[in-house]
């Protein structure tokens, strides 16, 4: 009995300022990453912006309800994405769909190609600008966009990145895998159109 | 194990995720040996550095910073949809909690409704009206700074005929146009009453902050004198001074009514005004007015 009340009585009796103050301490040094996640996510700095702000609001109502000690990277993380799927999705278009196939037999292709005997991985990634890079990026689906964020951009493990997007480990390695394939068969067009591999290819 | 299933413990083994070392040393031959495989390991670290490379973190700008801090600090102290949350969430979180059990939470229920019940009847019954004697104020009475010996010393200079109202007008409204016109920075009551009639106003200004007087008739032909001023003035500013004592019964919307000589007066807060009446003529229960406003303020603040 005593314990329900303290239970009951607990959640009033918390200090505003003190959980203010614990939230600008635990979160807002996270604000950056959330902010550079979020840019990747909808690539508009303005959007971005609208979806940092309805993330850290959120974070922060419900901010008692985070256990102190676990990963707030990641808790935050999920709240970011949870909103924009919740709110920013419903006031864009979907990304149009990437038939994987396609991509698949092109890159089975550039792959046999090069097994063979022509290297140009080397000056695909050292000619790659950094707009071309992102450019590519953001034409992945949003699930393999998601993954390739969190793993190598954000340097998530596969856990924290499963437990984040609410999918088994493997489907995370699965996603991961073709979402490198699908960024250098990108990256492979590019190089292509500026003359750096066989024209023929 | 298939290729599609290989290549993609390739990839976890780029990342570095494979644990078991019988695995790792299995992948590593195996990237070694197999042209294809390593390609995809080649493939798969190369966009992985590049991604690293190319993908520099924007510094997040200052203003954005500050302006969500200040929407949370706003939402912090204004947000009543907090309070309800929180208060959901409490229920919910009994409800939900291992040592929840119905016997307790009858007995919960029970003592929450008691203890609301007790607080509001105590609230009731704590703040009746009540009549102050002179000795309790009477440090507001002798100091010339002091909103409460303000009013009374302006009551007995109107009788020695040495203080005029600026305005004679009968109607509220009017009254209040000439106010708010003159400076009265604040929003001004004046009550209709029955068997009263308004004469006029008067404006005083103190530290720079205008405030409103104005007097009655009653039917007998007697005076009564009404200085309101801001809640702003009294509690913030402290434009006038008023004794701790007094401000702090007053604010919670009581009234109180003493006799000092042959005047008799009254102070009470009204519509978030600090409002002090003074008159010669005793308002017994059957014709004051001020104390019915006043209670009945007092119920609606309930």
């Amino acid at each position: 009995m005593i314990d329900l009340i303290f239970l009951m009585f607990s959640k009033f009796g918390k200090n505003k300022d003190y959980l203010y103050s614990e939230f600008e301490k635990e979160v807002v040094p996270h604000a950056n990453a959330l902010y550079n996640f979020a840019l990747r996510l909808v690539n508009d700095p303005d959007e971005a912006s609208d979806l940092v702000q309805e993330t850290m609001l959120k974070a922060y109502r419900f901010f008692d309800k985070y256990e102190k000690g676990t990963n707030i990277k990641a808790w935050l993380y999920r709240i970011l994405k949870n909103t924009f799927i919740n709110e920013y999705r419903k006031k864009t278009k979907e990304p149009g769909k990437v038939d994987y196939d396609d991509i698949e037999n092109f890159y089975e292709n550039i792959k046999a190609s090069e097994v063979k005997g022509d290297h140009y991985k080397e000056d695909i990634f050292s000619s790659a600008l950094d707009e071309e890079v992102a450019a590519a990026l953001q034409s992945l689906p949003e699930d393999f966009k998601t993954v390739i964020i969190l793993s190598d951009i954000e340097g998530f493990s596969y856990e924290e990145i499963a437990d984040f997007v609410d999918a088994p480990v493997g489907t995370v390695r699965s996603r991961l895998h073709r979402a490198r394939k699908m960024l250098y068969a990108k990256l492979y067009k590019y190089a292509k159109n500026k003359g750096l591999v066989n024209k023929k290819e | 194990m298939n290729k599609k299933d290989l290549f993609e413990f390739i990839t976890a083994f780029a990342d570095n995720e494979i644990l078991d070392p019988i695995i790792r040393n299995q992948i590593e031959t195996l990237i070694e040996k197999d042209p294809e495989c390593k390609y995809e390991y080649e493939i798969q670290i190369g966009i992985k550095n590049l991604l690293k490379k190319s993908c520099f973190k924007v510094e997040m700008p200052e203003v954005l910073k500050e302006k969500i801090l200040f929407s949370i600090r706003n939402y912090k102290t204004s947000s009543l949809q907090n309070l309800l949350e929180n208060i959901k969430l409490s229920f919910i979180d009994i409800f939900r909690s291992k040592s929840f059990n119905l016997k307790y939470a009858y007995i919960f229920f029970i003592f929450f409704f008691f203890s609301i019940a007790t607080f509001f009847t105590f609230r009731f019954y704590s703040e009746k009206i009540d009549k102050f004697s002179f000795e309790e104020i009477k440090e507001n009475y002798y100091d010339p700074e002091n909103y409460f010996c303000q009013a009374a010393q302006n009551f007995k200079l109107i009788l020695e005929g040495k203080l005029s109202p600026q305005i004679i007008c009968r109607k509220p409204d009017q009254l209040k146009s000439f106010f708010y016109s003159n400076g009265v920075a604040y929003e001004i009551f004046i009550p209709y009453v029955e068997n009263w009639t308004l004469i006029g106003g008067v404006i005083s200004e103190t530290k720079g902050k205008k405030h409103a007087h104005f007097i009655y008739q009653t039917k007998n032909d007697n005076l009564i004198y009404v200085y309101q001023v801001s809640k702003d003035c009294i509690e913030k500013n402290k434009t006038l001074k008023l004794s701790n004592k007094l401000m702090n019964y007053l604010k919670k919307h009581n009234y109180i009514s003493l006799q000092k000589n042959s005047f008799y007066i009254y102070a009470f807060k009204l519509n978030n005004n600090y409002t002090i009446a003074v008159t010669n003529e005793n308002l017994d229960e059957s014709n004051n007015k001020f104390k019915d406003l006043v209670e009945n303020e007092r119920k609606f603040k309930l």
